[in-house]
C-alpha cells in the first residue's frame, strides 16, 4: 500500500511503555490526526515510522517499505516535521540550509538550488531566503521545516505539531497546502496535534492515542467540541491546583 | 556521483559556517605561529643537553615541529567525528541528518570531511611556518616526499577511522570528552610527539610501538629530517588504514542502531 500500515506496534523505553499494540492504516489521499495528551506516544509512533526509533515488536510499512528492513527506502518516501525548531544550521541562510538537505536527499547541486528556491516560495519565505536562520522567528523556522519535509515530493507526510509556532495566516495556508497534497497528489498524512480545531478541520479521520493505545477512532463530521469530549473522557484527569 | 554531491554539500556547509565568523583561519595560523615560537626557544634550551640522543640529531625544534604537525592532524582527526556529532546533537540537527535518504556511512564521513581537511592543512602549515619563519631545513629528496605524502593520506584515513569509532561512543553515550581527554595526552606521551620514546621506560616503549601516531611520526621524521625511508612502520600503516575504515563504520552503524533502539537519536 502507498500510505502507512501499522500492526501490533510496541515500544518500551526502560520502565515506560510508549506504545502498546498500535494498529493503524492511513491510505493515500487521507489525512489522519493523532490526538492524545502529552506522553501518549504520538511522537514515538511518528519517529518509528520515520525510522528514527526501532520498534520492539509489531510491524509497520510506509509507502510499502518496511520501517526496520528498508529504512532508506522509507526515508526517500517521507517528509517529516518533528517540531524541533532548533534543528537548523543557524549561521546559514534559509536557502543554504534547504540546499544542503536537498543534496542529502538525492538532488544534484543545481537542482538542489532550484528546488530550495521553489520550496521557499511555496512556504512564503522567498524574501527571507538569504537571511540567516538564526534571525528567523519561530514561525519562519516552522515554515522552513515544512519546506524541508516537502523536498522529495513525499508520498507520506509525518507531522508532529507542525502548526504550533505558525501565525494564523500561515496556519491557514499550511492547512490548505496539506489538503491539496492529499487531494491532488494522493499523499497520505499522519499529523500529531493538540489543536482540536485543526484536527476537526483538516483530518478525514481522528485517532485517539492514550497511554500508547488507540482508544477511539472518529471519522465523518468532526467538530472540536466532540473531539474535546472524546479526549477528556479517555484521558486520566489532571489536577494542577497548588496547596 | 551522488556521493560526491553529498560530500560537496557537507564541505560547503562547514565552509560557510567557518567563514561566517571573523578571521577564523588567520587566528588559527597565528596560534600555530606562537606554538612554534614556544618550541623554537625551548629547543635552544634543550639542544645543548641532548647531543647524545640520536633522535634529536637535527635539533629539538625540528623533532618537535614534525611531532606538532602530525599530532595536529591526528588530534583533530580523532576528535572530529565525535565533536561534530556532539554539536549536531546539541543543536538538534543530528536526527534530521540521519532522516535523509543519504547512506549513514556517507553522512558520517561527510560530516567530518571539512574538519579533517582543515586538520591536514593546519598540520602541513605548521611545518611550512617553521620552514618560513624559524629556519627549519627539510632534507628529504623526491622519493622521501612521496613517502611522506602517501603516509599522510594513510594517516588521515586511519585517524579518521579511529575518530569514527570514537564518534560511535558519542552517538550512544553522548558525552565523550572524558575519553578523548585521556586518549590524546596518552597517545602524545607514548608516540614521541614532544620527546623521543627512547626516554620512556622499556615497557612503555613496547606499548608505543602500537601507537599509529608513532608509526606516522617515524616515517615522516625519517623522510624529512634524515632522508631515510622507514619501511617497517609503513608496512604496518597500510593494512591498518585499509582495514580500519570498514570496521569503524560497522561500529558506528551498530551505535546508530543502538540509539534507534533506545530512542535517543534526538537526545543529547
Amino acid at each position: 500500500m502507498d500510505g502507512i500500515s501499522v500492526s501490533g506496534l510496541e515500544k518500551r523505553f526502560r520502565s515506560v511503555v510508549a506504545l502498546r499494540g498500535v494498529d493503524l492504516e492511513v491510505v493515500g489521499g487521507e489525512i489522519v490526526a493523532l490526538l492524545g495528551p502529552n506522553g501518549a506516544g504520538k511522537s514515538t509512533l511518528l519517529r518509528i515510522l520515520a525510522t528514527s526509533i526501532l520498534p520492539d515488536s509489531g510491524g509497520a510499512t510506509v509507502a510499502g517499505y518496511d520501517v526496520v528492513a528498508e529504512p532508506r527506502a522509507v526515508r526517500r518516501s517521507i517528509g517529516i516535521v518533528t517540531g524541533d525548531e532548533r534543528a537548523w544550521y543557524w549561521r546559514l541562510t534559509g536557502s543554504q540550509n534547504l540546499e544542503f538537505y536537498c543534496c542529502l536527499n538525492g538532488f544534484r547541486r543545481r537542482a538542489a538550488a532550484a528546488r530550495a528556491e521553489e520550496l521557499l516560495a511555496a512556504v512564503g519565505l522567498t524574501a527571507a531566503a538569504d537571511r540567516r536562520v538564526g534571525e528567523y522567528s519561530s514561525g519562519m523556522r516552522a515554515r522552513l521545516a515544512l519546506a524541508r519535509a516537502l523536498i522529495s515530493n513525499p508520498n507520506v507526510l509525518l507531522l508532529d505539531e507542525p502548526t504550533q509556532n505558525l501565525d494564523p495566516a500561515a496556519t491557514v495556508a499550511f492547512r490548505k497546502m496539506l489538503s491539496d497534497l492529499a487531494t491532488d497528489r494522493g499523499a497520505a498524512a499522519l499529523i500529531a496535534t493538540h489543536d482540536l480545531h485543526e484536527a476537526a478541520e483538516l483530518a478525514t479521520r481522528v485517532e485517539g492515542l492514550i497511554e500508547g493505545k488507540i482508544v477511539f477512532t472518529r471519522c465523518g463530521e468532526l467538530t472540536a467540541t466532540n473531539l474535546e469530549q472524546e479526549i477528556l473522557a479517555a484521558t486520566p484527569s489532571l489536577d494542577f491546583s497548588v496547596s | 556521483m551522488q556521493q560526491l554531491t553529498v560530500l560537496y554539500a557537507f564541505l560547503r556547509r562547514d565552509w560557510l559556517v567557518t567563514v561566517s565568523y571573523r578571521f577564523p583561519i588567520v587566528l588559527e595560523l597565528l596560534g600555530t605561529f606562537f606554538s612554534l615560537a614556544l618550541f623554537f626557544y625551548l629547543g635552544d634550551l634543550v639542544d645543548p643537553s641532548t647531543k647524545s640522543n640520536g633522535d634529536l640529531e637535527r635539533g629539538y625544534f625540528a623533532f618537535a615541529v614534525i611531532g606538532l604537525g602530525i599530532f595536529r592532524i591526528g588530534q583533530i582527526g580523532l576528535n572530529a567525528v565525535g565533536r561534530k556529532f556532539r554539536e549536531e546533537q546539541t543543536t538538534g540537527t543530528f536526527e534530521p541528518l540521519f532522516s535523509t535518504s543519504a547512506a549513514s556511512w556517507l553522512v558520517v564521513i561527510g560530516n567530518s570531511t571539512f574538519e579533517i581537511l582543515r586538520a591536514t592543512v593546519l598540520g602541513i602549515a605548521t611545518v611550512g611556518l617553521a620552514v618560513a619563519f624559524f629556519g627549519l631545513r627539510l632534507t628529504g629528496d623526491a622519493s622521501a616526499w612521496m613517502v611522506v605524502v602517501i603516509s599522510l593520506v594513510l594517516a588521515v584515513v586511519l585517524f579518521t577511522a579511529l575518530g569514527v569509532a570514537l564518534g560511535a561512543f558519542t552517538v550512544v553515550f553522548k558525552q565523550t570528552t572524558g575519553i578523548v581527554g585521556i586518549l590524546l595526552p596518552g597517545l602524545a606521551l607514548l608516540s614521541g610527539v614532544y620527546f623521543p620514546v627512547s626516554l620512556l621506560p622499556q615497557p612503555l616503549q613496547i606499548l608505543s610501538d602500537l601507537s599509529p601516531f608513532k608509526w606516522v611520526l617515524d616515517i615522516v621524521r625519517g623522510a624529512l629530517l634524515r632522508n631515510e625511508i622507514e619501511l617497517q612502520p609503513f608496512l604496518v600503516l597500510v593494512p591498518a588504514a585499509v582495514l580500519a575504515i570498514p570496521i569503524a563504520l560497522a561500529v558506528f552503524q551498530a551505535a546508530l542502531n543502538q540509539a534507534r533502539r533506545a530512542g535517543s537519536l534526538a537526545q543529547y
